[in-house]
């Protein structure tokens, strides 16, 4: 198949330069307008930005196969080996981890079933957001294993979590993940427009979708596969784009201000049970917390037999997450856990006291928004449809990095190979190519750019630093060109 | 006065700027006397907003603030049929009716966060504090001021959209200047791009000026 276009390859630096002057017109068939445009933009954001979307999908392929690594690394702690016909009620199961182990702030429990065991979490002082899980056999009370975690996590998905999101470098390390995933949308959206008006005229679903099998090896065929995969992976790398920005640093920051503003934040459960507005109206709380004075004595933990029992019958079913309040004036909070598709994240508050339920918030009556969030991060970590949310991972993973190393091959490709003008790469696209675009689109585009590099900083702030020292390097060329020989000392 | 450090002194990088722009102009000996006024006014209004940012900005004293501001949206008004050089009397009009109406939003802001009297000397939030027809949120000295009033918030949200359409008026002016500017093939020839930096200033002050009004609503 041949792919006959208007649009030729880019020009090689060494053909394509004339000597210094006034500019030439465009030779024929040479990229004008939005085309030339949207090409120096794909180019110079594709090698720029393309280190980091590499570090993210390889450090996201290896984060893609946690559940099974999990499940090898510690399976001792993590499952039992048989399994009984009831487990054993939770309140024992948790005296079992505090006598294993004594200190710490007993906070959360995720009783175990099937062949999962039971988790009990404590604080440190010095683990910050981390626990200290230790793990009991719900069958037999028998602790099975201790870990360092994080909400849950083993010590390996947390490290490789970490290295996916911020290289283990805190926070500046979380600007690279950011960084790629605020470009991402634009590199994909930009190479589409590109594929597309590349076949004008000549625009069928198989040239669209399809390698070019009839491209010699050279430049035509690595951008047939370059573009072809990513057309292939575009609405995936979309997703993944937006569900990482929702929770990255200044984009993520932006997301929940807007999440806000429309009433659409994720809404929890009130848990202040006595003297309290929330309580007697019912409303919900973000961050709910006791205000009585007279009750500050710790939660006993032996109620969470009554507890669970109290949030099954009120239908909370399968797994769950058990939090345990500091103190008697607040209530227990009993979550659902269930991440896989239909996502399960029903939550309730029980007054220990009574064991009964006070207050009750529903995933199905979560805003759009806030449900979308959700099934957005569950599907973004691989949990959302299990395996099959894995595969697909792996595959936008595998078929990025391809994509990315096609790019650069590209590049390469380009260089100039007569023995006069020869470099290791390619040119860039020529500069000016704004010029080929109408006044009035430039300038709804910039204000359009002005307004997503504020939502969007870490594509804002790069972008402009990148026009700034584009400009001063194109005032700086001028002078150099336009200046006699040896009229400046 | 604005809380989100950030977006503070990326205003403020751009309103400098746009300052700087119109003080060179102003003292430039080739700039007519006409000119000279607009530009100064220009170099007035960047160095306003950039004060209306910062919590120190909030205890400037007003009155001449607005003095000057009404007087320059008058004065693009009353002198656009008199500039030389447009071909026919009233080409320039769209444009000064711009200036003017920004002029106008400057003295209106002013006058807004005076109208609490915050001319004490009192810096940060708490000169802010009891303002009618304002919150603030954020922490003392780092807060937001936002408007509460329906009439106040419609003038915003107005002044935003006008500020906008003169934004990209006045950007589609600039490139369409730069697109005229002689050319090499390392970029543009020096000094050419003098007759886009104008309307690529104005449009950056409305712009800049579009934010802030989004940021009262």
């Amino acid at each position: 198949m041949s792919v006959s276009s208007e649009i030729p390859d880019l020009p090689d630096a060494g053909t394509e330069r004339p000597e210094a002057g006034v500019r030439p017109p465009a030779p024929a068939g040479r990229r004008t307008g939005l085309g030339a445009l949207l090409v120096r933009l794909h180019f110079y954001a594709g090698v720029l930005v393309a280190p980091f979307l590499l570090v993210a999908a390889v450090t996201g392929l290896l984060y893609t196969f946690t559940p099974q690594l999990d499940a090898f690394v510690y399976d001792k702690e993590l499952s039992v080996a048989h399994t009984g016909d009831s487990v054993r009620p939770p309140a024992g199961q948790v005296a079992a981890a505090r006598a294993e182990h004594p200190t710490g702030t007993l906070i959360a429990v995720r009783p175990g079933a099937g062949d999962a065991t039971t988790e009990v979490d404590f604080a440190l002082p010095g683990l910050g957001e981390k626990a200290h899980t230790v793990y009991v056999d719900p069958y037999t009370d028998e602790v099975t294993g201790q870990l360092t975690t994080w909400y849950g996590s083993t010590p390996l998905t947390t490290w490789l979590d970490d290295l996916h999101r911020n290289l283990h470098l805190g926070t500046a390390g979380r600007y690279y993940s950011e960084f790629a995933a605020s470009w991402l949308w634009i590199l994909v959206l930009g190479g589409l427009a590109l594929w597309w008006r590349r076949h004008r005229g000549t625009r069928t679903a198989r040239r669209l979708l399809l390698p070019d099998r009839a491209a010699k090896q050279g430049v035509r065929r690595t951008r047939s596969l370059h573009a072809v995969t990513g057309v292939w992976l575009a609405v995936g790398l979309l997703a993944l784009s937006a569900t990482g920005l929702t929770w990255s640093r200044f984009a993520g920051e932006h997301f929940s201000e807007a999440l806000d503003a429309l009433r659409s934040g994720t809404p929890g459960v009130s848990t202040t049970l006595s003297g309290s507005s929330a309580g007697a109206t019912g409303g919900h709380d973000h961050e709910a917390g006791a205000t009585d004075s007279h009750t500050t004595k710790g939660a006993d933990p032996a109620a969470i037999d009554g507890v669970l029992d109290a949030a099954r019958d009120a239908g909370l079913d399968g797994p769950v997450e058990i939090a345990v309040p500091q103190d008697s004036a607040t209530a227990w909070t009993v979550s659902q856990t269930r991440n896989t598709w239909p996502v399960g994240r029903d939550s309730l508050a029980v007054d220990a006291s009574i064991d009964q339920v006070v207050d009750r918030v529903d995933f199905a009556d979560w805003p759009l928004l806030s449900k979308l969030t959700r099934w957005g991060i569950n599907a973004h970590m691989g949990t959302l449809f299990g395996l099959a949310n894995q595969v697909l991972l792996a595959v936008l993973a595998v078929g990025l990095i391809c994509v990315i190393v096609w790019g650069y091959r590209m590049w390469w490709q380009r260089r100039p190979t007569r023995a006069d003008r020869r470099a290791p790469l390619g040119a860039p696209p020529a500069r000016g190519a704004w010029r080929g675009v109408p006044s009035a689109g430039l300038a709804v585009g910039v204000v359009a750019v002005v307004a997503l590099g504020w939502a969007l900083p870490l594509f804002g702030i790069p972008l402009a630093a990148f026009l700034v020292v584009d400009l001063v390097t194109g005032v700086v060329r001028g002078r150099r060109v336009t200046q006699p020989a040896g009229g400046r000392p | 006065m604005i809380a989100a450090s950030g977006l503070r002194w990326t205003l403020t990088l751009l309103f400098a700027l746009t300052s700087a722009h119109g003080f060179r102009r102003t003292v430039m000996p080739a700039t007519g006397r006409a000119d000279r006024v607009d530009h100064a006014l220009h170099t007035a209004m960047g160095l306003a907003m950039i004060a209306m940012v910062w919590p120190w900005g909030m205890s400037l004293v007003a009155g001449p603030q607005i003095v000057v501001f009404v007087a320059g949206a008058l004065w693009f008004v009353c002198a656009a049929p008199f500039r030389a050089g447009d071909g026919t009397r009233f080409k320039g009009l769209p444009g000064a009716l711009a200036q003017a109406v920004l002029m106008g939003a400057m003295a209106w802001m002013v006058t807004l966060m005076d109208s609490g009297g915050t001319d004490d000397g009192a810096g940060g939030g708490g000169a802010m504090q009891g303002m009618p027809g304002m919150d603030m949120a954020g922490s003392a000295g780092a807060a937001t001021m936002t408007l509460t009033g329906t009439g106040p918030k419609a003038v915003a949200g107005l002044l935003a959209l006008a500020s906008v359409g003169f934004a990209l008026w006045w950007l589609t002016q600039a490139f369409d200047r730069a697109r005229d500017v002689p050319t090499t093939e390392a970029g543009p020839v020096p000094g050419g791009r003098e007759a886009a930096l104008g309307p690529a200033c104005h449009a950056a002050m409305a712009l800049g000026m579009a934010a802030t009004f989004v940021l009262l609503l």
